[in-house]
């Protein structure tokens, strides 16, 4: 069973937005909408230790995704090799995972009214291709790979060279995307871009804290009433009651 | 998503809800009875205070409901249209508008639902009304200053007296209170009285 | 024939009598009503499966896991499952739309409505009779019962109120209408209509499949058909309703004259009295309690601040239909014009306006209010010594006050003293001052106009 990472070497990314192209074209991502992108933080401090780095926005594919567990319908799962998924038809469009995710990489595709973001390229991946993203980046700045294969290269980049990846302090939900390369733009990039809370939106703190207790209150209230009429009805006979 | 929601409606969806929104209005104002100029004027012979609770008791739920909301957070009130005050001109123009409704025996809204139900006088009213701001508006050059005077933006009472809104709201709801059991205290006499000799209460009803 | 003349209220029945009436039958459902209930039932069974089997996520459900994988496993995919709902659920609404417009429209008319599904006032006695009974508080008789008893009305009215509710958050569902938000809340008020109804529904079967007493209403869901002892004893005004007819066309069969189609109790054969029509408030001829009335129209007009972030109006209305009139015939003018060209701007309609379309709700709104409570009518209203001719001129002349009045101040009791009054705003209060002092101190000048 594989264990699915990706590795982006901030030193080498040139930002040069390939991986977005390749992305929207593969996926059929409508414009002004990427399931993946470079940003970019600083430049910061002084000349000449002026710092400056790309980087690359995406779905972590976390161990623990915050996104899974807001979905309702079971849309939003992760699969074995830890690849978080979205099938479409389940998906509804309802936007819970949207706000969940705390690296901001779920949209609601408007073309087909359901939740986009980038799945490792799982279709590729079953014909044995590089996720598009790694196979275009121009810069060779994007590794995909097993962590659990020792001769991979995100093997060597995570375990052996001290790749960081972008963990949220609050929710811990344990992303499999790593940044290497220069230490300060490692730290840069990470600073810039630091993981939100997960968001529950008031309709499932609605559902949560007052909707379920009540239907399941209701329903099981009425419920165990009839189950003692019943009850009664037996212990009486029905003879009792016939006409 | 806090309310208001208007800015992001399309047109079509826009209009629909203004004629729903509308159409309420329209029911509720007729099933209070205003539809009738009869029980319109009745109110200022003292006869029938429900011009009086009615809007005292519409003022006093959607006010109380608005400062929930947005105590909450739910509606954001600068996005929220509070009428201008300009000071004299709306005392003159109450008191323009109090005369002509004694004389008319409607107000704009209720001869809409009056003449909806086939009152022949409110479409005299609605024509006087049409009648009334063409000649405001075509003269209106030649009192722009009186029109203008005495304006204070959109003042509201808890910054005129600088009081928390809520004690503003809370007050608002007592003297609404204090209003309703006067209204009470002097429909009572009327009643009996009505109800002694056989006049009718509520005029205009088939 | 058991009865030599009908019964004012049940009486207790001698063993022949009941022998009699165990035998025969009345007929209770139509052919199509069985139909469809055997429908909506297997629909809300197949429904209520999937649909909690949907519910997957941890945060949300409450099904447990042995369940979402046995009907996994039925489907195959969580997906068709999920097909299959929505396919059933539309299937569900086109049915009942077609039953609706086409077929046995009775159940959508507000007169059967009334009759069939409205409590009156032996229901909640009924209602308050059935709970002590069960307490084991009283032994008082049930109050006597229309064609369907009160629990049945109430479990009815619940279904009226929810169903809709249910196929309107199912499509926004299905078709991702509105945005995710109305998705979203769709979802939670999906399943608290869901749960309000199945509530309703645990007793409705338990009563209508377990229930020993009322097993013939059980059969008469399959064959139509109710003995009539049970009529009696659970469905007495219904049964007296029946029996009257059935005289009647005794009658009618004696005399050769067929009975009047209307009414059958408008006269009735015998001293009985015509069953009970409940008093419906939406139809009712009074006015509303003005403080019912206001709450309706504070509601309504919190409604419209939340929705258009004003609120409610008439002056403002008229004054755009007023530009647009002018500024189609001068639109030159208008537009230069330092008053008019506040509302009017070349190329751009003064029309567009919440208060415009607000005022056709309103004449809509009024219009119906005044049809269902019977005022509809051509008439003038005025005081007893004017004639119409004077109280025509008066209108005119105080509309044409009113006018004035309401631009001078920026708007009308509705737009300024209403709207403005539920905001706060200072101006709103001086001018609803203005107003109430005008109104009284004119109220003695117009006296022999209007007492």
């Amino acid at each position: 069973m594989a264990r699915y990472a990706m590795v982006i070497d901030l030193h080498k990314c040139v930002g040069c937005q390939a991986c977005t192209m390749a992305c929207n074209s593969e996926w059929e991502v409508p414009a002004g909408y990427a399931r993946t992108r470079v940003r970019f933080a600083g430049p910061e401090g002084a000349f000449p230790n002026l710092v400056a780095s790309p980087y690359v926005a995406q779905c972590n594919h976390c161990d623990n995704p915050p996104c899974v567990k807001a979905c309702p319908t079971g849309a939003t799962y992760q699969t074995d090799e830890g690849i978080v998924v979205i099938d479409r038809a389940l998906c509804i469009g309802c936007g819970f995972c949207v706000e969940a995710c705390p690296y901001s990489a779920r949209f609601l595709n408007p073309v087909i009214n359901k939740v986009d973001k980038c799945d490792f390229c799982s279709a590729r991946l079953e014909k044995d291709l590089q996720p598009a993203c790694v196979a275009t980046c121009t810069a060779h700045a994007k590794f995909f790979g097993d962590l659990e294969d020792s001769g991979s290269d995100v093997f060597r980049l995570v375990y052996e060279q001290g790749a960081r990846r972008n963990e949220s302090p609050a929710a811990h939900p344990g992303p499999n995307v790593y940044y290497s390369g220069k230490k300060a733009n490692v730290d840069l990039a990470l600073a810039a871009f630091p993981p939100r809370p997960p968001r529950l939106l008031t309709q499932g703190r609605f559902w949560k804290g007052f909707v379920k207790p009540l239907v399941l209150g209701m329903v099981g209230a009425t419920f165990l009433g009839q189950a003692v009429a019943f009850f009664q009805q037996l212990k009486k006979g029905e003879g009792q009651f016939d006409d | 998503m806090t309310a208001p929601f208007a800015a992001s409606f399309s047109i079509p969806a826009f209009i629909f809800a203004s004629l729903v929104l509308g159409f309420f209005f329209g029911f509720f104002l007729e099933r209070a009875g205003f539809s009738s100029a009869l029980k319109l004027t009745n109110q200022f012979y003292f006869r029938d205070f429900a011009v009086l609770k009615v809007m005292f008791t519409a003022i006093v739920v959607a006010m109380v409901g608005i400062a929930y909301l947005a105590i909450l957070g739910w509606l954001d009130m600068s996005q929220v249209f509070v009428p201008p005050a300009f000071l004299w001109p709306q005392i003159v123009g109450g008191l323009l508008l109090g005369a002509g409704f004694i004389v008319g025996g409607y107000c704009p809204g209720t001869s809409v639902v009056a003449a909806s139900i086939g009152k022949l006088d409110a479409l005299f009213f609605m024509a006087g009304i049409f009648i009334g701001i063409f000649l405001f508006g075509a003269g209106e050059p030649a009192f722009t200053r009186f029109n203008s005077s005495g304006s204070l933006g959109a003042l509201t009472l808890p910054m005129w007296l600088d009081w928390n809104t809520g004690i503003v709201v809370l007050a608002v709801v007592l003297i609404a209170l204090g209003a309703f059991w006067v209204a009470e205290k002097c429909e009572g006499p009327w009643k009996t009285f009505a109800r002694t000799y056989g006049k009718s209460l509520e005029g205009g009803k088939n | 024939m058991p009865f030599e003349t009908l019964p004012l209220e049940p009486v207790e029945l001698t063993a022949e009598q009941a022998e009699v009436m165990a035998q025969r039958q009345l007929k209770k459902h139509h052919v199509a009503i069985i139909l469809l209930h055997w429908f909506n039932a297997t629909v809300w069974l197949l429904e209520l499966a999937t649909g909690a089997g949907l519910i997957a996520s941890s945060y949300f459900r409450f099904a447990p896991d042995w369940y979402l994988e046995i009907l996994t496993s039925i489907f195959g995919s969580r997906a068709n499952m999920l097909r299959f709902h929505i396919s059933l659920g539309v299937t569900w609404i086109v049915v009942f739309a077609v039953y609706g417009i086409f077929g046995f429209r009775t159940y959508l008319e507000m007169e059967v409505l009334q009759r069939e599904i409205a409590l009156d006032r032996d229901d909640w006695r009924w209602l308050r009779i059935r709970l002590l009974r069960m307490l084991k508080r009283t032994a008082e008789a049930l109050a006597p019962q229309g064609i369907y008893n009160a629990g049945q009305k109430l479990f009815a009215v619940m279904i009226y109120c929810m169903i809709p509710v249910i196929m309107a958050t199912g499509v926004i569902m299905a078709f991702h209408l509105f945005g995710m938000a109305a998705v979203r809340w769709s979802i939670v008020v999906h399943f608290l209509a869901v749960g309000v109804v199945v509530s309703g529904l645990i007793v409705h079967v338990y009563m209508g499949a377990v229930f020993p007493e009322e097993k013939p209403a059980f059969f008469s869901m399959i064959t139509g058909m109710v003995n009539e002892l049970y009529a009696y004893r659970h469905h007495f005004k219904w049964w007296k309703e029946v029996k009257m007819q059935e005289r009647e066309w005794e009658r009618a069969f004696e005399t050769g004259q067929p009975p009047a189609p209307a009414a059958p109790a408008a006269e009735p054969p015998l001293a009985v009295q015509p069953p009970a029509r409940a008093a419906s408030i939406f139809r009712s001829r009074d006015y509303w309690p003005p403080y019912v009335a206001g709450a309706g129209l504070g509601l309504t007009l919190l409604a419209t601040f939340i929705v258009m972030g004003q609120g409610l109006g008439a002056s403002g209305g008229f004054t755009r239909y007023l530009v647009a009139v002018i500024a189609s015939f001068a639109p030159g003018y208008a537009a230069a014009h330092p008053y008019w060209s506040n509302y009017y701007q070349p190329g751009q309609s003064p029309l567009l306006d919440f208060l415009v379309f607000e005022l056709i709700g309103a004449a809509i709104g009024g219009f119906v209010s005044g049809w269902l409570s019977g005022r509809l009518r051509v008439s003038v209203d005025k005081g007893p010594r004017i004639s119409n001719r004077t109280r025509y001129a008066l209108a005119l002349g105080g509309g044409i006050l009113t006018g004035i009045g309401a631009r001078l101040a920026r708007g009308c009791t509705s737009g300024l003293a209403l709207s403005g009054g539920a905001v706060l705003s200072a101006g709103a209060f001086a001018f609803m001052m203005a107003v109430f002092a005008a109104g009284f101190a004119g109220a003695y000048l117009m006296r022999r106009y209007w007492l």
